[in-house]
């Protein structure tokens, strides 16, 4: 079972960037979850967050979740503002 | 960014301690055309003579207010670099010549200037440039290296031809540096103020005290003005559908692969363009975006070396500077080994860490500061471009 390269930039993060092209896998490397289909460069929740809650990267909030994520979902324009 | 001076004590460094005190981590002759009509003159008499680093710009007459403030700001501070140990400056005529002869008595190195409107043909005045760098070389031989360190590098930040690795794998390996280089009593400077916009709240977040924040959002409202007034607007169209497609899903997510290469230190304050830091730390330098233009700003503002975050490739320096491109895109690697200072490709397929890849600069950089050459200096890339905004006489 194949796991998905990615990038934790900073250790408050709580997404990830992935960083290779294997969509169908559904697992970070190291185990985590990680939806299928989630496209180069794009984000994957590195744990649960309501909604509302701030989504960091680069250990600052670089938006908001407008639902509640689960962790290993694909986070983006429909998750996240 | 767990890496700390206190984890890699401090880091020797074998350059050449100033008059006024800074280290240089080159020993540049420069020579240094003030006009563009004395550039082709320079030009004969750099490359008649070996070790020589020749600045030719575009430099004007006629310029009014600021723009004339601008080119002498830079025009001084080219001669007071830490990385020039002496110079020979083209000058146009006899007054220039006792104005700038009066300027270099304080300049604390050795300096000959030369009027071209003094000359007896184009012959005589190239041989005169010789044998002027000729004097100047020998004083400059007489300079010994010192030791230095780390915490004494001003280095200035760039980023360019940036894609969705540059973000999270070269701007903030940048990143992790300056901080160990800011912890160990030194300082950066990062410009380009139309990449902050979007990132206003991180600067709030991290500016010293809330004046300093206030003055550097304010520029960054300027260069948003600028692009208001000609029918663009940055702010509403941003991330664009592209960088949607890409995976960026807010502009400050967009603005932080930028701000990414500044690392966690606090932002000091704002300076002018080609101004130095008045004191150490994280400095922000209101400039245009162009790469040459406003790393020419921060080299000007004192800055030894260029850290240069790249996704796909740019050719960008000062050659004043040492430029260390770091790149995290396995094509731009691949097909530009010979340009590329430092890979950091292998955080994409998760074979070293952020910490290992900020280890790696930090030995590169090291070895850079020891006079190793970076690629940029090996083909002479780069260039001085002052920036202009207004029309002259």
């Amino acid at each position: 079972m194949s796991e998905r390269r990615h990038i934790i930039v900073h250790e408050a993060d709580t997404v990830a960037t992935v960083l290779d092209s294997d969509t169908q896998a559904t697992r970070l490397q190291g185990g985590a979850p990680c939806a299928a289909g989630i496209l180069f460069g794009h984000k994957v929740a590195l744990r649960d967050m309501p909604c509302g809650a701030s989504v960091v990267k680069y250990g600052v909030a670089i938006g908001v979740a407008t639902q509640a994520i689960v962790q290993g979902e694909h986070v983006h324009v429909h998750n996240c503002r | 960014m767990s890496t700390t001076a206190a984890e890699h004590g401090p880091v020797a460094i074998s350059g050449y301690r100033r008059a006024d005190g800074r280290l240089g981590i080159r020993n540049h002759l420069l020579v240094l055309s003030t006009l563009a009509l004395t550039n082709r003159v320079a030009q004969l008499a750099a490359t008649a003579e070996p070790g020589c680093l020749l600045v030719a710009g575009d430099m004007q007459r006629g310029l009014r207010g600021r723009d004339a403030v601008l080119q002498e700001r830079v025009v001084h501070a080219l001669l007071r670099h830490p990385n020039v140990g002496g110079a020979v400056v083209f000058v146009h005529d006899t007054p220039a010549r006792a104005r700038m002869q009066e300027w270099v008595k304080g300049c604390g190195r050795p300096v000959q200037v030369l009027a071209f409107m003094e000359g007896r043909g184009v012959g005589e005045t190239v041989q005169r440039g010789r044998y002027a760098i000729a004097e100047v070389r020998d004083v400059m031989h007489a300079q010994g290296r010192s030791c230095g360190h780390l915490g004494e590098l001003t280095v200035a930040l760039e980023c360019g031809g940036s894609d969705a690795t540059s973000a999270v794998c070269a701007n903030p390996t940048i990143g992790g540096l300056v901080d160990l280089i800011v912890a160990s009593g030194g300082s950066a400077i990062v410009s380009e103020t139309a990449e902050f916009i979007g990132a206003e709240p991180v600067v709030n977040a991290r500016a010293v005290s809330a004046e300093a924040g206030a003055d550097i959002i304010d520029a960054i409202r300027q260069r948003e003005r600028m692009m208001q007034e000609d029918g663009e607007d940055y702010r509403g169209v941003n991330p664009t559908p592209e960088n949607i497609a890409g995976g960026l899903s807010t502009l400050i997510e967009k603005s932080m692969g930028a701000v990414a290469k500044c690392g966690a230190s606090p932002f000091m304050g704002r300076l002018d363009f080609a101004e130095s830091p008045p004191s150490p730390g994280l400095w922000f330098m209101d400039t245009p975006f162009f790469s040459p233009v406003s790393i020419t700003g921060m080299v000007c503002g004192g800055a030894q070396l260029t850290l240069f975050g790249i996704g796909v490739f740019n050719p960008s320096a000062v050659p004043l500077a040492p430029t260390i491109r770091v790149c995290g895109n396995p094509a731009t690697v691949r097909d530009w080994s010979d340009a590329i200072d430092i890979d950091v490709s292998m955080l994409v397929d998760g074979r070293i860490t952020l910490t290992e890849a900020v280890g790696l600069l930090r030995v590169k950089a090291h070895a850079v500061c020891n006079g190793e050459l970076s690629w940029a200096e090996c083909w002479g890339e780069g260039q001085i471009i002052v920036p202009r905004e207004r029309a002259s006489i």
